[in-house]
């Protein structure tokens, strides 16, 4: 009944997701003295979101949304890294207008336990033909 | 070293100096303090008719209910304002509306099951517009009402304004009759009465041109409308009165809502249009509509319809006609575009 197809560049996607996991450089080693206590992970929260940008109050939508606490990273993330997959909705498509954009992104942001966050968007664009006609 | 702590922040684009969470905390200490304030106010009104009614400090009254009100009042606004600095505090913005994403699937669960319709959030209902089959083709497209709305808003101004000019005039009047003339009052009404006869003559072009050209209905054969394929159209225009013109096109408007200042502003802008058919000079007599009937492709890398809180994407058939002896109209009929997609696209990253 659909017919066309996204267009995502597989390769580029996975290569901009793993520069986003290494955020998770940032998680010290559960074995290590901890030297710097105030730098420890309290939790990384990863999700993929579409967003507008524009002239109007910007507009944010979640699609996929998955929260690791600190024992979940030092337990089940090997070798730092961060795997996950989701299945990318109908909509919205990537769009570039005069008015409006929307663009989505996969974001990572990981939380210490001295209370700051960092965050991180590795951009992405879902469809083919979405520009301003 | 760590830095001392730092009450005060700047902000450098994006990132902010200093710890974003002394300012949130602030504002939560802040309606923690107003929740409690509201709580021991309230507490002491009401225990002091208990405790020591013969002293009656805060007799029941006016001024007694005047102050249950003010200590409810900070309750609410405290206890409200500390629970969402604390939401904030707790969670991020993607946490914030993944939970809200959640709640809001609950009821929905059961209804994706075996559902082929692909669920698209930001893509507007479909039923507002299948609701209504047609005659010739297989469905009438609703009119937009923004013109209809503007017309009723219109009406309740001129009736409301009038009428208060009606009021004031009768009174300046009665006064000039009994001798005791209030030439404030009458100098005044010449203002008012002045924008009272022009909204009244905008009001009534404006109905004369909804009313007197006749109606429009826009059929066609299918919808929701995909790129690349092609759609029949059918344009039926009743009344009685000579056109020079009628045009119509497919168009794609962007919409977005911002605030300026304390303004709530709307912008729009025509990024598509496609001209479907043009008809030249034609006579409509009662009881033998024009009708036209054209077909139209949607062109490929069109985006699809969306609507989110503050932006939009509408496509729409937009009718306009130039009459002779009649005001010029347009005529919007509301369509809705999916995206082109024949498959779900999967993001996976397995390292």
């Amino acid at each position: 009944m659909l017919e066309g197809e996204y267009t995502i560049a597989p390769s580029l996607l996975t290569d901009r997701i793993q520069r986003a996991s290494n955020l998770l450089a940032y998680v010290p080693r559960k074995s290590s003295s901890n030297k710097n206590q105030a730098d420890a992970v309290q939790g990384l929260e990863l999700s993929v979101i579409w967003y507008t940008e524009g002239k109007g109050t910007e507009d944010i939508g979640v699609h996929y949304f998955e929260r690791f606490t600190a024992n979940d990273i030092y337990q089940n993330v090997a070798n730092r890294t961060c795997n996950f997959s989701t299945k990318l909705p109908w909509s919205p498509l990537s769009y570039e207008g005069h008015l409006m954009k929307l663009r989505w992104c996969v974001r990572a942001r990981l939380f210490t336990t001295k209370g700051n966050d960092v965050c991180t968007q590795l951009p992405f664009y879902l469809g083919q033909v979405t520009r301003e006609v | 070293m760590p830095r001392l702590f730092r009450l005060w922040g700047k902000k450098r684009g994006h990132r902010l100096s200093g710890w974003w969470i002394v300012g949130s905390v602030g504002e939560a200490i802040f309606f923690a303090s107003l929740f409690l304030l509201g709580v021991m106010a309230l507490t002491l009104v009401i225990a002091w008719q208990f405790v020591a009614p013969e002293l009656q400090v805060y007799r029941i009254g006016l001024g007694f209910w005047l102050l249950v009100i003010a200590a409810g009042s900070f309750i609410v606004i405290g206890g409200t304002g500390f629970l969402l600095r604390v939401w904030r505090l707790w969670a991020s913005d993607e946490h914030r509306l993944a939970l809200a994403r959640k709640a809001s699937n609950l009821d929905l669960a059961g209804r994706g099951k075996g559902n082929e319709q692909p669920r698209t959030p930001t893509i507007p209902d479909l039923a507002s517009i299948t609701d209504s089959p047609g005659v010739r083709l297989t469905y009438r497209l609703p009119a937009s009402q923004s013109a209809m709305a503007v017309m009723l808003v219109g009406s309740i101004f001129i009736l409301s304004w009038n009428s208060m000019v009606a009021v004031f005039a009768g009174i300046a009047f009665t006064a000039h009759a009994q001798g005791s003339p209030r030439w404030f009052l009458t100098l005044s009404l010449v203002p008012f009465a002045t924008a009272g006869y022009f909204a009244s003559r905008w009001f009534f072009r404006l109905f004369r041109q909804l009313t007197g050209v006749g109606a429009t209905t826009v059929e066609i054969n299918e919808l929701p409308l995909y790129p690349s394929r092609t759609y029949e159209v059918c344009i039926v225009q009743h009344g009685h009165l000579v056109f020079k013109q009628v045009r119509v096109s497919l168009v794609c408007e962007e919409e977005a809502s911002f605030h300026q200042g304390t303004d709530l502003r709307l912008e729009r802008k025509i990024v598509y249009s496609q001209c479907i058919l043009e008809q030249g000079r034609c006579r409509v007599e009662p009881g033998r509509p024009l009708e036209l009937r054209a077909e139209f492709k949607v062109p490929g890398n069109a985006m699809h319809s969306f609507q989110s809180a503050h932006n939009a994407i509408h496509w729409k058939i937009m009718v306009e006609g130039d009459a002779k002896r009649w005001p010029s109209f347009c005529r919007n009929f509301p369509v809705i575009v999916y995206p082109a997609v024949r498959e779900t696209p999967v993001l996976s990253n397995r390292a």
